[in-house]
């Protein structure tokens, strides 16, 4: 191994080739790694390395095909979150993803069977009419003489009929 | 902190919207209605054409007039009284609630003396009718719905 060069450091030839040195220093260095083997091998292994680095770079580059962007950026979007604005719930109910629908169609569900517990049964609001007679006669009192207790056919709908004679 | 006070509002209208129904519970809307039935003429009052159909299809008379309409926000034992033609009142009573129906105490006086008591379980927001004492060539109908508040 060459033993390196005690004039300039590793980082003075790495700004040297990069260009970024004040131009007095940069011809000092010029005229100097010319004579100098160890700079002289120091400048070619940063030029290799850059090149090879450069060449990466352009290769990324050259494969990079710009008319897939748009699609690739929708088909992101599509499958990404879904934000609404104005959504007044938040993350409030995460448990119910970040739809807006599905977070109203959880509540409206937690009401219904919330109220459903609260009023005895699910059917106490939401009578559908035709399940059952409209009454069921538990009881009856009467002197007269005739009582007669009718469920219609169409709608089950209750009747007591009475004749007072 | 915007999310807790979602949160806090959100779970705070269900809690109200659940107390709110069920101390609305505790009252029983309930509709009479006095018709007089007969055969002279084929009238039926706008307001009695469900119930007409009902009753046509198991009675002969083709006139149903509307006498009276009294609508009664009952509590529960509490008492609501209608005026009925021939010295008639009918009470009607919620008792309480059974499932998805009201259990009601209806009696039917005359001449201040008891002909007739029953006690139904009406289907909340259905009707029951009641029927039967010779009026004016026809007969009276007492049409009584209920509905919990």
């Amino acid at each position: 191994m060459d033993k390196p060069c005690e004039k300039y450091s590793f980082e003075d030839i790495n700004r040297y080739v990069d260009n970024e040195l004040p131009q007095k220093t940069h011809n000092e260095i010029a005229g100097h790694y010319e004579t100098c083997a160890p700079c002289r091998k120091l400048v070619a292994d940063i030029r290799a390395i850059g090149s090879v680095f450069n060449r990466h770079i352009e290769q990324q580059v050259m494969g990079f095909d710009s008319d897939t962007l748009s699609d690739r950026v929708k088909e992101k979007l599509a499958t990404g979150e879904k934000t609404v604005p104005g959504n007044i719930f938040g993350n409030t109910l995460g448990l119910f993803g970040k739809n807006i629908y599905l977070k109203l169609s959880g509540i409206t569900a937690i009401l219904i069977i919330g109220l459903a517990m609260l009023n005895g049964t699910v059917l106490t609001s939401l009578d559908l009419g035709s399940s059952g007679p409209s009454a069921i006669v538990s009881y009856v009192d009467t002197e007269l003489p005739s009582v007669m207790i009718i469920e219609t056919q169409k709608r089950k709908h209750t009747i007591i009929w009475f004749s007072e004679i | 902190m915007v999310n807790t006070i979602k949160t806090i509002v959100i779970f705070f209208g269900i809690y109200f919207l659940f107390v709110q129904s069920a101390a609305a519970n505790d009252k029983v809307l309930t509709h009479v209605k006095v018709i007089h039935a007969s055969t002279a003429s084929h009238h039926i009052d706008p307001g009695l054409k469900n119930i007409s159909s009902e009753l046509q299809s198991v009675f002969k008379y083709t006139s149903y007039r509307l006498l009276k309409k009294k609508s009664m926000s009952l509590g529960f034992n509490q008492k609501g009284r209608v005026d009925l033609p021939g010295k008639r009142t009918l009470t009607v009573e919620p008792l309480n609630i059974d499932g998805n129906r009201i259990r009601y105490q209806i009696n039917i006086r005359k001449n201040k003396k008891k002909i007739f008591q029953t006690k139904v379980l009406l289907k909340n927001n259905r009707s029951i009718t009641i029927g039967g004492p010779q009026f004016k060539k026809g007969v009276l109908i007492f049409n009584i719905s209920g509905s919990v508040q």
